[in-house]
């Protein structure tokens, strides 16, 4: 999926696109209103995250372009601006979430999350996607696992590791396979990249991380679902 | 300036005056009304002083009638003879005691003033007045035969219309019976009287008075008689005092006019005078007042709006580079959970202070802005869908470092599973200042307990701690803004508005947050108006 990401703070329009990257979006970055516009026309993202004060054009009005040129394009504003009526005009102008600085990491990635299930929903509207790894129940499109009772967040990244770990239930898939299905074909691969993102998954998928089962490792070339 | 504020300025101003203008203006009128009466008396009395002079005029005449009365020869010569003797004396007419006339006789040989005399007496003869006058039991008019019982008069006066006005006849009942019966000279009285009345000037305890007062002799018919005082009065000028002369005259007046003008320097007008200059001197003063009011509240108002722009401004300019601390510092978390232990060191920790202090600003920078719009505006609930468990579960897992390092058990015992109505954020802000609460206040107690439950479209939720509990004089002043409770002053941080701010969103909500009596710690009670979802 691809984010378009419009904020004229640099630190905070990094943090953002790291935390985006990390999730598994595709992220496209603009520090002004007038080159998200472009970047829009230009690689039509699956949604938007625009700060509301920016120069050139501001996020309102970047908002109400966006819309006339596409009605379904999810936008979420980023902004240090609570008062009411700028969440309802934001929210007005048809934006899908307002985001209030400052925020954190775990806040940013729920309402990304959220965002993504609704494109989800409007993408598949028959909850199609759900497949199986031992006790765990994953559903892609809610972007969550569940054993039993217990309700585990997935992020998009990890959604398409266990797919493809699922998809090819049994077989070892290298480091190299594993970065171009998951990460993408422009992502320069690092090896602790994708074992931290691993070790990461594990702690919340797996009933002891330390002995995993759905996702094991296979020493110097990569991981198996053994299913 | 609120419409309330300039109501009350405008009150405060102008109640004062009226009262002062009404209670001055009744003061005055009062003194006024007061001064005319004793005016009046004086008058009254100097009035009735001419009236003593009248009265002894007629007193004098009435000896001497008498005497007359009692000694004239009741024959036609001898009365003639008496009315040529007497010049103050006009006719003398007899009657026999059942009241016939016996002089003048009609039919006897009588003169031309005996004749008409008759005509003018003969009506009153026929109505035998004189007879029941001389029946009449004794006042204070007349003098009695001395006799208990039966008291008759024996004499009185008798006034008669007629010609130029009123006529005064004298009469006396002889102890025989007859009735004798005195005309006095008309023109004689009247000269009689002018006589005795002042030539001219009044005199009295005022000074002055004579150049602004006139006394008048008024008859019968209301024309003037005699007037003295140099004041010439209008034509419709009323008198000042009317005063009815004794008998036998008590159809005749005696009227005092006094100029208008010598009154009103007389009577203290000025105090009128008075009263205007000193509501004046009033209005000027209240109106000084509000203005320098009016010019202190708008400077106070513009100052505190300015400091909460400041504030307001501040506030927001923090939270750019609180999300770059608060999201780094996520970031780094993450990088040190991907690290082993034994390489990070005391990194996570310390980092976990930055994450637990950076929300804490942040929900110090939200309280502020939160405050700074409810006094500006107020808040309006924007209600969404959601469950009131999860949003306490997240909130409490947001709360759960600051509150795991201070050691704060957590208990939930969830019961409002069902999808509701609810501004989000509301929520999550009185929740975040309950928590912070037991988090800064309460830490000793080691237990955070929250009870959530719903019931038709209400929600409660019960936050309790173990912690010193809330003194026993300050469980309605906690939910004042910047109240702090004493015992926490020393070494825990907070501006004092959190319960404040709680309390009064919850009121937005359609609800309230108050403090409930608990066996220990402190324990409050959210409830919030939360509608079914129809979704």
């Amino acid at each position: 999926m691809k984010v378009l990401v419009a904020e004229d703070d640099t630190l905070i329009r990094r943090a953002v696109i790291e935390v985006l990257a990390d999730e598994g979006y595709q992220v496209l970055e603009a520090s002004d209103g007038q080159t998200a516009l472009t970047l829009f026309h230009e690689h039509r993202p699956d949604f938007v995250c625009l700060d509301v004060m920016m120069p050139e054009v501001n996020g309102f009005d970047v908002c109400r372009k966006l819309r006339d040129a596409d009605a379904e394009v999810p936008i979420v504003f980023i902004s240090a601006k609570s008062e009411e009526v700028d969440k309802v005009v934001g929210l007005e102008l048809g934006a899908d979430d307002f985001i209030v600085k400052p925020f954190g990491v775990k806040e940013l990635v729920a309402r990304i999350r959220s965002i993504t299930r609704r494109c989800h929903r409007r993408s598949q509207p028959e909850n199609g996607g759900c497949f199986q790894m031992l006790d765990l129940d994953i559903n892609t499109s809610e972007l969550r696992g569940r054993r039993g009772e217990q309700v585990i967040e997935l992020s998009l990244r990890d959604v398409r590791l266990l797919q493809l770990l699922h998809d090819h239930r049994g077989e070892v898939l290298d480091r190299a396979t594993i970065f171009d299905r998951v990460w993408g074909e422009d992502y320069f691969p690092n090896s602790r990249t994708l074992d931290q993102h691993v070790s990461r998954l594990r702690k919340r998928i797996e009933i002891d991380p330390n002995r995993p089962v759905l996702i094991r490792t296979v020493h110097g070339v990569g991981y198996r679902y053994e299913g | 300036m609120a419409r309330r504020q300039v109501l009350l300025l405008i009150l405060i101003s102008t109640v004062p005056l009226a009262l002062i203008a009404v209670l001055g203006w009744r003061l005055a009128s009062d003194e006024e009304s007061h001064i005319r009466r004793r005016f009046q008396e004086i008058f009254r009395q100097q009035l009735h002083e001419t009236d003593v002079v009248i009265a002894t005029y007629f007193e004098d005449r009435e000896r001497e009638l008498l005497e007359l009365a009692r000694r004239v020869s009741l024959t036609p010569g001898g009365i003639r003879e008496q009315l040529r003797r007497e010049p103050r004396v006009e006719q003398i007419f007899v009657l026999d005691a059942e009241g016939r006339i016996r002089h003048p006789l009609p039919g006897s040989s009588l003169n031309t003033a005996e004749r008409q005399f008759l005509v003018q007496i003969t009506p009153v003869i026929n109505d035998r007045d004189f007879v029941r006058l001389a029946n009449a039991q004794n006042d204070a008019s007349g003098e009695s035969s001395g006799q208990e019982g039966e008291v008759q008069r024996t004499h009185g006066w008798y006034a008669l219309f007629w010609g130029r006005g009123v006529n005064l006849i004298f009469w006396h009942r002889r102890e025989s019976g007859e009735i004798v019966g005195v005309l006095l000279e008309r023109a004689r009285w009247i000269a009689d009287l002018i006589d005795i009345l002042p030539q001219t000037g009044i005199s009295g305890e005022l000074n002055q008075l004579d150049e602004k007062a006139r006394i008048r002799l008024v008859d019968s018919d209301g024309s003037v008689v005699y007037q003295w005082g140099r004041y010439e009065p209008p034509e419709d000028q009323l008198p000042f005092v009317d005063f009815s002369i004794s008998r036998p005259l008590s159809s005749w007046r005696l009227q005092y006019l006094v100029a208008e003008s010598w009154l009103a320097t007389a009577q203290p007008g000025s105090q009128y005078f008075n009263i205007l200059a000193g509501l004046f001197a009033s209005g000027v003063a209240l109106l000084l007042m509000a203005v320098v009011f009016y010019r202190e509240y708008a400077r106070e108002m513009a100052e505190a709006t300015q400091r909460v722009n400041f504030v307001n401004q501040v506030s927001h300019e923090l939270k750019t580079p609180l999300t770059n601390i608060r999201m780094y510092a996520d970031l780094l978390e993450r990088d040190l959970e991907d690290m082993p232990p034994e390489e990070t060191g005391a990194a996570t920790s310390r980092l976990g202070v930055i994450l637990s202090e950076s929300q804490r600003l942040s929900r110090l920078i939200t309280n502020v802005l939160t405050f700074a719009r409810q006094q500006r505006s107020g808040i309006s609930v924007r209600r969404s869908a959601a469950k009131i468990d999860d949003l306490i579960t997240a909130c409490l897992e947001r709360f759960a470092p600051p509150l795991r390092d201070k050691q704060i058990a957590v208990e939930f015992d969830a019961h409002a599973p069902q999808v509701v109505l609810v501004d989000v954020d509301v929520l999550e802000q009185i929740l975040v200042n309950l928590f912070s609460n037991v988090e800064k206040y309460a830490a000793a107690g080691k237990l955070l307990k929250i009870v959530s439950s719903q019931e038709g479209d209400r929600t409660t939720i019960v936050v309790e701690d173990r912690g010193p509990g809330i003194p026993s004089g300050q469980r309605e002043r906690i939910f004042e803004p910047f109240h702090r409770v004493s015992h926490a002053l020393e070494d825990s941080p907070g501006t004092g508005i959190g319960l404040s701010i709680a309390r009064d969103l919850a009121r937005d909500h359609g609800g309230d947050v108050v403090w409930e009596a608990a066996d220990r710690g402190a324990q409050f009670r959210v409830t919030l108006h939360t509608p079914r979802s129809e979704n």
